[in-house]
Order: structure tokens, then C-alpha cells, then sequence
């Protein structure tokens, strides 16, 4: 199976550089620890207290509708660089995507899934 | 490019899915004290796309186009009219049951109509990257129907799973098909068949592993055991229309793939997977009645029956497509007509919140409702498989295609297992025709809808078991179009 | 041979008009109850199965004006023109089978059938559900019919499941008592395991000779190479197989526990569907695929062996019921048992002959203990009953008629079938030694059944005795007249008639003069027997029971049938799997459902709850292990 040598060594340079970078920052480094940098990063959440904490439904809303419009627009990118040679059938399947898409947002403007 | 583009196969997909969006906008446009005209706009829709699959079957089919990915021929046709015509079941019987529980907006007929815009793109994809965009966009929609019913626990819990097992299921359907993408280069079912016809012993483990992880995939789909744990608590939590939709569609739709990769493009290997479908089957049969047979619940019931049911049609796969493809054919209109019609008989007396699901609740049925015993009765005969209803002469192909291919023990299982099936079917038969009615009857009337789709599906069940002749015809021609 | 215009609508329309019946009577039968008399939905029911028994008359009469074909065979087969399953090779069309044979069963469903009609309109005159008895009635007429006419193999076994369900729905027909729910349901499961056996068979058959139809079939089995004992080649395996489903409509051993408790449904359906005609619906089926069975030593061994065992066991059982409609229904059990003996050693033309005289003197047996039940206002225990000789005498009389015809006293109808089936028995001497046995067993119990009943004086007390009325006409005159058949009936040579449908040449039977007489002796030493017992010593029973004492528990136990199967179900398949398979199964739900049946699956299913957690990560979990095992057996060299 000599065609999965090069999965093989990419495999070991990826665990390699963990290992090192690791190995390196406890050797190198100068610990100086406080309270803030001893505690978990949680985003700016305060990351110890309960964990059934309710909190309004609208964050995921509007979290998941940013990604949402979000991922869909990088599917442009890829359109722009070979708009010229798809030519007239990428601009149809480009507007049939883009249609889709412009429904799900009026939809969800019109129900108030914005109003915060 | 733009000369070759023929769009024509696509037509009643595209027509689905734009009424999609119109239901959706509609919903969206009307005030909040009127209600959307989401059910006849569907309605119009799935007909119209029903027209388009006439149309195009009349004109003969059409071949493979976008670069090979979908094809009208006549197996997709039959399918795509068997699956249309589910969906417009499954719409007659929604209004009532969505009223009636408080559920009533268009969002519901919206995903309803793009999880058939999957199930369309499912049976007459060409192509496994296809098959799998088709798979997951009849999913994610049935995900989100299945928790639509908000104010029930059963039906977020029921949402929630089917999306976690799903999104699992689906990770090995992705993962066979990129290993046999690796065998022949291509994801083209026709590429794939030919690389497989050649195999060397290298590439023939490859070839087997990502059969295997699709037969995961599909397995989970038509609720094949050991991957069907979710469909009884999907079956029992989803708005019951949805739930008829479900086990009448989805499975009909995951078989027609199904058919289409293991029956025609991996035909080379079927000596490798035969035994293996076999003894799916088996288990699915013995842990799908016996499971059934313990349940108190009629949802539940249903739901294990239909995996039963996905192990009866799994006995006929081990005979060659084209027998196996009529066999299968057939008997997926009959499950069609009979689960749109179980389902359907609990979603019509469905009323705030409540649903006849005990033995208790159908006690005494026939006094009081007497049309709506008898076509529930006709239902569950014909799932036993008794003579007169299409059940029996379903089953008999199914069996005869597992005997005539020399797996007589299959088919053997197959039919005492049917035995054992009377006995949960028929126990809502006694309950309704030899019990007194406990209590007061507060079910809800049956809409008119709901009538003419119950009145339909007890028709073509009982017309199936008498004169199949028609439809065997058209199975067997769709059948042979997969050769 | 086959330009008679009337004989391709005849057939269709003898099937229909009961069939027409029911739908009538379905759709208007609430109106048709409005009227004053309130007799008109039964009286319309009783003239459609009348009209189609005149019409089966007249078709018989009309297949005797053909050419006889090739073996003296006249037949006939009627095609609607549309074919109800087709595929690659295989075809079911709507087509029917007339010959003799089929004529024969036609004219006995229709001719019991009408005159039982008759009788349930005095019968069932007081109860408030008579509108769906009738249709359902009608109906089991339709899919009787279906089964002896239809053509080929499915259309047959579409009739054997309809008469099923109909069976089923008569005998819970009074479902508010719990016991006759019950025994309904336990005859459908029986006899789905019978059915399940019928369509293998079916399935075999179809590949043994690429065909269902029953000419066919009959024409081709003779090309099939004989398979001797021991020998499991295709018809021995389809035979058996088709066999098991006979076992189970037919009441023999293993599957006969469900004969007896059919009891609970009225009377006359007792009459019609459990004695004169359902029941025999797998003698009809061995005899029509006689050839087939002919072919195969083996099956053959089976049915007569099955036969005469359940012929003897099942009159043993009789002999110490004290409801008399169950010492009926272990007679038909056994006599069910003769007629499988007959075709067994290769008489199938007897096998026919006893079906038909049966008919007659078993209905007769039935309807005339309905009119002693109807009598005694409902009372089915004989131990309360005696001297209703002088009370109800034309019960009496008829009843008479049918007790010597099924004892085989000379002359009556069950004397000229049981001989021919001893004397086609003489090459095998330990069944000939059964049959005779049995015949006295027949004879006595049957003796006394008539003692108790009818002599002595009456036990019932006071109030009962004030009731004491004999029946009205319309129960009356179908009694004499299956009197009159069950006296005269055996002159018609039935196996002569039917000898040709079986293509084993003219299947001439050995007679002894021995036979008839021993026969007869041993009939007249039963009833004697009963006499002495019952009416001129009864002193003797006490000493007599002492002495046989073990054996007659084993009667009364029934040979500890239920016992078994509930035993088998407690022991084997719960308690075993409780302590193999899983620890915790609820023993409440458990000990409360054993006595059923279709406990074993149950029980089963119960085992299997455990795996349906709930748990998302459980079900994730077995998708996983399901996967490895797939690819591991996959991917295994």
C-alpha cells in the first residue's frame, strides 16, 4: 500500500508539530500564574455556576440565521472566479440559489424572527 | 452549455419546491388572525407535479441529464407518482388533524412539500453526491416536522433523536460513498457499476466496506433493525399526519435508492451482500413483530410493524433486480395506501391533544363509527397479509421473489412471522367490533378531507387485492427500466 | 365439449348471489329490519343460498350433458376473462373448477347450507343482532363456495381464509360472553399457523410445477417421479407442507384444540361451518390435490396415520364430555380423523363419500341438539337433561335418524361411508384395526348421548321441565329433511362420481364380506354397551370408572392438549429465557397472560422491551454495533 505513504508522513508531521510546540512552550515558557489566566476561557461567559442557566431563545436564532446567510455567501466566491466560463447557465443556477435564499429571508423577516 | 441543458426530469421536483416557497410566503404574508390557504396551494402543487410525471411518462421518459446526475426514466416516474401521491394523502389528512390540535400553520405543509422535494430527488438520482443532497433535504425537513408538534414532550424528544441518529446514519452513507468513489473515481451509479463488474482484490474491500456503510445508511432510513430505535419514538412524537407521511413515504422512497444502488450498480457484489440483506431481513422480521406484539400503544405498534414490514420488502432483495424490483414495487404502493390509511383513520379522531391509541379507545368502534371500523379493519387485515386485500397478493410477490431466488428459509421466516402479526393486528379488530365502548365517544368528526383520503386508501386496498393486475404491469415496467 | 352457454355463467352466479346477500344485507340491513315481522333480512338471506343451491343443481345436470374427456372426466372451467396476479411465468386467473367433485361440495354447502339458513331463522328469532348473524352467514356461504369452485391454488385459499375470518366472527359472535371472544381468537391463531404451512405449500407447489391450477396440477402429477417413504423430494414437502394448513382447518392432531371451543358460537353455526362444511375444507383439499399427495409415500403415511390417531383420540375424549354440543364437536374431530384416514390410504373418492354423508347426519346431529338447547332454554349440560323423548319428539326422531347414521348402523347413510373406508383400509391393519375400535367408541358414545338426553327422566328441575317446548316448523323441517338424507344418502355411490377428478384410474376397492359385518357388530356392541350403562345397569358405571380410572382422567384432561401448549409456553419459553436471557422480566405480566395461546410470542416481545430504552445513545450505540458487524461479516476473508 505505498499510496498511503504520504497520509502516513503527513499524519506523523501533524502529530510531530503538536508534540513540539507543547514540548517547547513548557520547556521555553516562565509560568506566572494568576487567577484570571488559571481559570477556563469560555468566551466571555462567566465559566463556573449553573449549568441549567435559561437564557432568552434568541441568541440560537439569531446565531443560527447568521451562519445561516453567512455560509451561503461564501458559495459566491467560488461562482465569481468562473462566472465567465459558466457563463449563462452558472448565472441561472447562481440566481435559483440566490431566489431560495432571498425567500428564506423575506420569510423570516415577515414572521419577526429579527425583531428583537 | 446552455443548449443541453434539459430540465425536464427536475420538473416535478421544481414544482414541489417552488410551492414550497409559495406556501411558505403566503404563511408568511398572511395576517395573523387569517389563515393561510396552505393546504389547497400543496394540494395544487403536489397534482400539478403528479401531471408533470404524466406528462413525461407519456412522452416516453427521458434519459440521464445533468452530467448523468437524474433521470425521468420509468422507475423514478413510478416512483416519483407512488411518492406524490403519498404526499396528497398525507395533505387531505392534515388540515383537520392540524386544527383540531392547535397546529394549524403553513410551515407544517412547507416542509411537508420539501421533504417530498428529497424524497422526488431520492429515487431518481443517478448519482451518489445526488442521492445523499437528496437524502439529506427529505431529512432535515422530516426533522423538523416531526418536532413541529411544540407542546408535547413526545414530539421534541422525537425531533431531537431522529436528528441526532439521522445526522450519525447519514455520516456512514457519506462515508460509503466517498469509498466507492474511491474504487471507481466517480460517484456515476454507471461508472461505479462498471468499476465494480472489475474488480481487483485490492479495491473489492474497498468496494464492500462502502456498500456496507451505505446498507447502514439506507438501513437507518427504512428502519431495518438494528437501526430503527428511533422509529417508534418518531412515529409516536411527530404530528400523526406526519407520521403516516413518514412511514409511507420515507420508506418507500429510501427503497427506491436503495433498489437503484444495491439492485443495479452493486449487482456485481450481490453475493457479498445478499446473505447479508437476508439476514437483515430476519431480524428485522422476528424483532420488528415481536416488539409490536408487546406495545399498548397503537402509534407505537404502528411504528414497529413498519419495521416489520421494511423486513418483509428486504426478503425479496435476494432475487434478481427485476423480479425483485416488481415484487418491491408493488408492494410499496399497497404499504403506501394501508399506513396512509392506519395512520390516518388516528389522525382523523385526533382532538385536542388526545388520539385513540389504546385498545381501550377503539373499544366499541364499530357501533358508533361503522365506515371508519370497517376501513381501519380493511387496513389491518390487509398489513396481516389476509386474502381479498392487497396485503396478501403484496406479500405473496415478496415471498415468491425470495422462494424462486432458492431462499426458501427467508421466505419461511417471512410468512410465520406473519402469523405472529395477526395476532397485535387483529387484537384492534376484536377491540373494535367484539368490545363495548368505554365511556362517551369525544373524538373529533372526521373532516371531509380526511374522509375522501381514508375513503381512497381503503379503495386501493381493497382494488389492489382483487384486480393488482394494472399496477403489477406498471411495476414490472418500471422494474425493468432499472436493468 | 365446451360450447354450453350456461355452464360459464352458472358457476359465477351461484358464488355471487350469497355474496350479493351479504352486501345487501350490510349496507340496507338496518333498513330492512323495519319491518313488521322483522324476518325479512333472514328470509333474504336464506333465498339467496336456496336459489344458488338450485342453480348448483341445475349446473351438476348440465356438466353430466358434456363429452366425457379422457378417464370418463367431465369438467369445466369457467374464466371471468381477467387474471387476478400475474408475473413472469405465473399467472392466477379468475377462474373456477367445475367437476364432479367440486359439484359434490357445491351441492353439500349449499344444500346443508340453505336448510341451516332456514333453521336460524326460528333459531336466532329472539336475538336483537340477527341482521350481521345473516350477513356474516351469506358471507361464509360466498367464500365457501369460493373455496370449492375456485380454480386454481390462491383462489382456493382466498375462500379458506374467508370462511376463516367469518368462522371467527360467528364464534365471538355473542362477544359479550368473554369465553366466546376468547375461543374466536384462538381459532384464528391456530389456524393462522395452518394457513402459514398452506402458503409454503402453495409456493412449493407453484415451483414443483410451474403452475397453480388445479388441472394442471392433477394432469402433471402423474409425470412427477413417485417418492417412497422417508423420501423428501418436492411433492413430499409441499404436501406436508399444505397438509399442516389442512391440519389446521380440519381439526386434526396437532392443531385440533381449537375445534371444541368454536362451541361458544350459536348453535346452527356450529351445524354449518364446524361440522357439515368449513371443517371439511382440508379433506376437500388433500382430495383435490389427491394426485399430487399419491405421488408421495410419506404424506400419504402422514395423513392416514394423523388421521387414524385423531379419529381414535378425539372419540376417547367423547366418551366423558358432559355439554353435549362438545361431545358433537369431539365426534366431528374424529370423524374429520376417518375421512383423513380414507384419503391416506389412497380412497380419496371415500374420504369424499364420509365428507358428504357427514354432512348430513353431523348437521342433522347439530341442529336437532340445538333444538334440544333451544328446548332447555339455553341448558347445555346432558347430566341435567333425560326423558326429552316424550317432550320434544320430533327432535327426538330426527335425532334418532342421525344417531344410528354416524354409529353405521346398516342401511343409514354413515354405515355405506364407513365401510368403504374400512374396507380401503384392509391392506393396513393396524389403522383397520383403529377404525373399527373407533367405530365402536362412535357408536357408544353417541348411545349415550340419546340415553342421557332423551331417556330416563328429566334432571333439570321443576322450573326448567315448565318451559320444555318443541321447536317451531322452520326449525322443524330442516331437521326431517336432513333426516331423510341421513337415512338414504349413502345410495348415492359418491366415490364412483368423483373417482375420475383423482386420475388414479377407476380406483376399485376390495370388499370382504367380513367387513360390513364386523362392522356392524361392533357398532351394535357400543350401543349396547351405552345401553347397559346408561339406562338398564347404571350401577355398573361406579366399578367400571374405578377400574379404568387413570385412563379416563386422560380423557377428561383431553390428552392434556391445552395443558401442554400453556405448560410449554409457562416452562419452556418463559421461565428458560427468564433465566438465560434476561433476569428481569415482569413476572406479573408474565403469570397474567400465560394462559393464552399467543403467549409464547408474547412472552417473546416482552423480552425484547429492555432494548427500547429511550436512551438517544443507546440507539446511536446499536446503529454502531450494527455497522461492524455489517462491514466485519462484509469484509470477513
Amino acid at each position: 500500500m505505498p499510496s498511503y505513504l504520504p497520509i502516513v508522513i503527513l499524519g506523523a508531521i501533524a502529530l510531530g508539530f503538536g508534540v513540539f510546540v507543547l514540548a517547547a512552550s513548557h520547556i521555553i515558557g516562565r509560568p506566572r500564574p494568576d487567577a484570571r489566566k488559571l481559570s477556563t476561557y469560555e468566551c466571555g461567559m462567566p465559566p463556573v455556576g449553573t449549568a441549567r442557566e435559561r437564557f432568552p431563545i434568541k441568541f440560537y436564532l439569531v446565531c443560527m440565521l447568521f451562519i445561516l446567510f453567512d455560509v451561503e455567501t461564501a458559495f459566491f466566491y467560488p461562482w465569481a472566479l468562473v462566472m465567465d466560463t459558466l457563463g449563462i447557465y452558472g448565472l441561472m443556477a447562481m440566481g435559483t440559489f440566490f431566489l431560495v435564499l432571498a425567500v428564506g429571508f423575506v420569510y423570516e423577516w415577515k414572521v419577526g424572527a429579527m425583531d428583537w | 452549455m446552455s443548449g443541453e441543458l434539459d430540465l425536464r426530469p427536475l420538473v416535478p421536483a421544481i414544482i414541489v419546491g417552488v410551492t414550497g416557497l409559495v406556501v411558505l410566503l403566503a404563511q408568511a404574508f398572511t395576517p395573523k388572525d387569517r389563515r393561510a390557504p396552505s393546504a389547497p396551494l400543496s394540494l395544487t402543487g403536489l397534482l400539478a407535479a403528479l401531471a408533470a410525471v404524466w406528462l413525461l411518462a407519456s412522452g416516453g421518459g427521458r434519459g440521464a441529464v445533468l452530467a448523468n446526475a437524474v433521470s425521468a426514466d420509468a422507475y423514478s416516474l413510478f416512483f416519483q407518482a407512488l411518492l406524490l401521491g403519498i404526499a396528497a394523502v398525507a395533505v387531505l389528512l392534515s388540515p383537520s388533524y392540524l386544527r383540531a390540535n392547535g397546529l394549524d400553520r403553513g410551515e407544517y405543509y412547507a416542509l411537508l412539500l420539501f421533504s417530498v422535494v428529497g424524497m422526488l430527488g431520492l429515487v431518481s438520482s443517478l448519482e451518489l453526491v445526488s442521492m445523499f443532497v437528496a437524502l439529506e433535504i427529505m431529512s432535515i425537513a422530516l426533522y423538523g416536522m416531526a418536532g413541529l408538534y411544540r407542546s408535547r414532550m413526545e414530539s421534541q424528544e422525537a425531533a431531537l433523536k431522529y436528528f441526532v441518529t439521522g445526522a450519525f446514519s447519514s455520516a456512514f452513507f457519506l462515508y460509503g460513498v466517498a469509498l466507492l468513489y474511491g474504487v471507481s473515481g466517480s460517484t456515476s451509479l454507471d461508472r461505479l457499476e462498471w468499476a465494480v463488474s472489475t474488480l481487483t482484490t485490492d479495491s473489492a474491500a474497498l468496494a464492500l466496506l462502502g456498500a456496507g456503510m451505505l446498507l447502514v445508511g439506507f438501513g437507518f432510513k427504512i428502519a431495518s433493525v438494528p437501526f430503527h430505535m428511533w422509529a417508534p419514538d418518531v412515529y409516536e412524537g411527530a404530528p400523526t399526519p406526519a407520521t403516516a407521511l413518514m412511514s409511507a413515504g420515507v420508506k418507500a422512497a429510501a427503497f427506491g435508492a436503495l433498489l437503484r444502488v444495491f439492485g443495479s450498480a452493486l449487482h456485481a457484489l450481490a453475493g457479498e451482500w445478499q446473505p447479508l440483506v437476508a439476514s437483515l431481513a430476519v431480524i428485522t422480521m422476528v424483532v420488528g413483530n415481536l416488539a409490536a406484539l408487546a406495545q399498548g400503544n397503537l402509534k407505537r405498534m404502528l411504528a414497529f410493524s413498519s419495521v416489520a414490514h421494511a423486513g418483509y420488502v428486504l426478503t425479496a432483495l435476494v432475487a434478481s433486480p427485476g423480479q425483485a424490483g416488481e415484487a418491491v414495487l408493488f408492494y410499496l404502493v399497497v404499504y403506501g395506501a394501508v399506513n396512509l390509511g392506519a395512520f390516518g383513520t388516528i389522525a382523523a379522531l385526533s382532538r385536542e391533544g388526545r388520539e385513540p391509541l389504546s385498545l381501550g379507545d377503539v373499544a366499541g368502534m364499530a357501533e358508533r363509527r361503522p365506515a371508519l371500523a370497517a376501513a381501519l379493519a380493511v387496513f389491518l387485515v390487509s398489513l396481516t397479509g389476509i386474502p381479498v386485500t392487497a396485503g396478501f397478493v403484496g406479500k405473496f410477490y415478496l415471498f415468491n421473489a425470495a422462494v424462486t431466488a432458492g431462499w426458501v428459509g427467508l421466505a419461511l421466516v417471512g410468512v410465520l412471522m406473519s402469523v405472529v402479526s395477526a395476532y397485535y393486528y387483529l387484537r384492534v379488530v376484536v377491540a373494535m367490533y367484539m368490545r363495548d365502548p368505554l365511556g362517551e365517544d369525544t373524538w373529533a368528526r372526521v373532516s371531509p378531507s380526511a374522509t375522501v383520503a381514508l375513503a381512497l386508501s381503503a379503495v386501493i386496498t381493497l382494488v389492489l387485492g382483487i384486480y393488482p393486475a394494472p399496477v403489477l404491469t406498471l411495476a414490472r415496467i418500471a422494474a425493468r427500466s432499472l436493468l | 365439449m365446451l360450447d354450453d352457454p350456461l355452464l360459464k355463467i352458472l358457476p359465477f352466479a351461484i358464488l355471487l348471489l350469497p355474496l350479493g346477500g351479504f352486501v345487501v344485507l350490510a349496507l340496507f340491513g338496518d333498513w330492512i329490519k323495519r319491518d313488521k315481522e322483522e324476518t325479512g333480512a333472514a328470509w333474504l338471506a336464506c333465498a339467496t343460498v336456496i336459489i344458488s343451491f338450485g342453480l348448483a343443481a341445475w349446473t351438476t345436470v348440465r356438466l353430466y350433458g358434456l363429452v366425457a374427456g379422457e378417464g370418463g372426466l367431465r369438467f369445466f372451467q369457467p374464466y371471468l376473462g381477467y387474471e387476478w396476479m400475474e408475473a413472469g411465468g405465473f399467472s392466477v386467473p379468475y377462474s373456477l373448477l367445475v367437476d364432479p367433485l367440486s359439484c359434490v361440495m357445491m351441492l353439500v354447502v349449499t344444500g346443508v347450507g340453505s336448510l341451516i339458513h332456514v333453521y336460524s331463522v326460528g333459531y336466532m328469532a329472539h336475538d336483537e343482532d340477527r341482521v350481521p348473524y345473516f350477513s356474516y352467514l351469506n358471507l361464509f356461504t360466498f367464500f365457501m363456495l369460493l373455496l370449492v369452485l375456485g380454480g386454481n391454488l390462491p383462489l382456493m385459499f382466498v375462500g379458506w381464509e374467508g370462511v376463516g375470518l367469518c368462522s371467527y366472527l360467528l364464534i365471538g359472535f355473542w362477544y359479550r360472553k368473554d369465553s366466546a371472544a376468547a375461543a374466536g381468537l384462538k381459532a384464528f391463531i391456530v389456524n393462522r399457523i395452518g394457513d402459514a404451512g398452506l402458503i409454503l405449500g402453495m409456493i412449493f407447489v407453484f415451483h414443483a410445477f410451474g403452475s397453480l391450477d388445479l388441472v394442471d396440477i392433477a394432469d402433471n402429477a402423474g409425470s412427477l417421479a413417485p417418492e417412497g417413504l422417508w423420501e423428501f423430494g418436492p411433492a413430499t414437502i409441499a404436501a406436508l407442507l399444505l397438509f399442516v394448513g389442512a391440519t389446521g382447518k380440519s381439526a386434526q392432531i396437532p392443531l385440533h384444540v381449537w375445534l371444541p371451543d368454536a362451541m361458544e358460537g350459536p348453535t346452527p353455526v356450529s351445524a354449518l361451518i364446524h361440522a357439515a362444511t368449513m371443517v371439511t375444507a382440508g379433506v376437500y383439499m388433500v382430495a383435490r390435490l389427491g394426485p399430487l399427495y399419491h405421488v408421495s409415500e410419506t404424506a400419504m403415511m402422514t395423513v392416514a396415520v394423523v388421521g387414524a390417531v385423531t379419529a381414535l383420540m378425539a372419540a376417547t375424549i367423547a366418551l366423558v364430555q358432559t355439554d353435549i354440543k362438545r361431545v358433537l364437536a369431539y365426534s366431528t374431530v374424529s370423524q374429520l380423523g376417518y375421512m383423513f384416514l380414507a384419503c391416506g390410504v389412497g380412497a380419496f373418492g371415500v374420504g369424499i363419500f364420509h365428507l358428504y354423508t357427514h354432512a348430513f347426519f353431523k348437521a342433522l346431529l347439530f341442529l336437532g341438539s340445538g333444538s334440544v338447547i333451544h328446548a332447555m332454554s339455553g341448558e347445555q349440560d346432558m347430566q341435567r337433561m333425560g326423558g326429552l323423548r316424550k317432550r320434544i319428539p320430533w327432535t327426538f326422531w330426527t335425532f334418532l335418524a342421525g344417531t344410528l347414521a354416524i354409529a353405521g348402523i346398516p342401511f343409514f347413510a354413515g354405515f355405506f361411508s364407513k365401510d368403504e373406508i374400512l374396507a380401503a383400509a384392509l391392506g393396513h391393519p393396524v389403522l383397520l384395526g383403529i377404525g373399527l375400535f373407533t367405530a365402536l367408541l362412535t357408536a357408544f358414545y353417541m348411545a349415550r348421548l340419546l340415553f342421557l338426553t332423551f331417556f330416563g327422566d328429566f334432571r333439570g328441575g321443576e322450573e326448567a321441565e315448565h318451559h320444555l317446548h318443541e321447536s317451531p316448523w322452520v326449525m322443524l323441517v330442516p331437521l326431517i329433511l336432513l333426516a331423510i338424507g341421513s337415512a338414504a344418502g349413502g345410495f348415492v355411490k359418491i366415490p364412483e362420481i368423483v373417482q375420475p377428478v383423482f386420475r388414479l384410474g377407476h380406483g376399485h376397492i376390495p370388499h370382504v364380506a367380513w367387513l360390513p359385518v364386523a362392522a356392524t357388530l361392533s357398532a351394535i356392541a357400543g350401543i349396547l354397551g351405552a345401553y347397559y350403562l346408561y339406562l338398564a345397569m347404571p350401577e355398573l358405571r361406579a366399578g367400571l370408572a374405578s377400574t379404568f380410572r387413570p385412563a379416563l382422567r386422560v380423557f377428561a384432561a383431553k390428552y392434556y392438549w391445552d395443558d401442554v401448549y400453556n405448560g410449554f409456553v409457562r416452562r419452556v419459553v418463559v421461565r428458560g429465557s427468564d433465566l438465560v436471557l434476561w433476569q428481569g422480566v415482569d413476572n406479573r405480566v408474565v403469570d397474567g397472560a400465560v394462559n393464552r395461546t399467543a403467549t409464547i410470542t408474547g412472552a417473546l416481545a416482552e423480552m425484547l422491551r429492555p432494548l427500547q430504552t429511550g436512551f438517544v445513545r443507546q440507539y446511536a450505540l446499536l446503529i454502531l454495533a450494527g455497522a461492524v458487524a455489517l462491514l466485519g461479516y462484509l469484509l470477513w476473508p
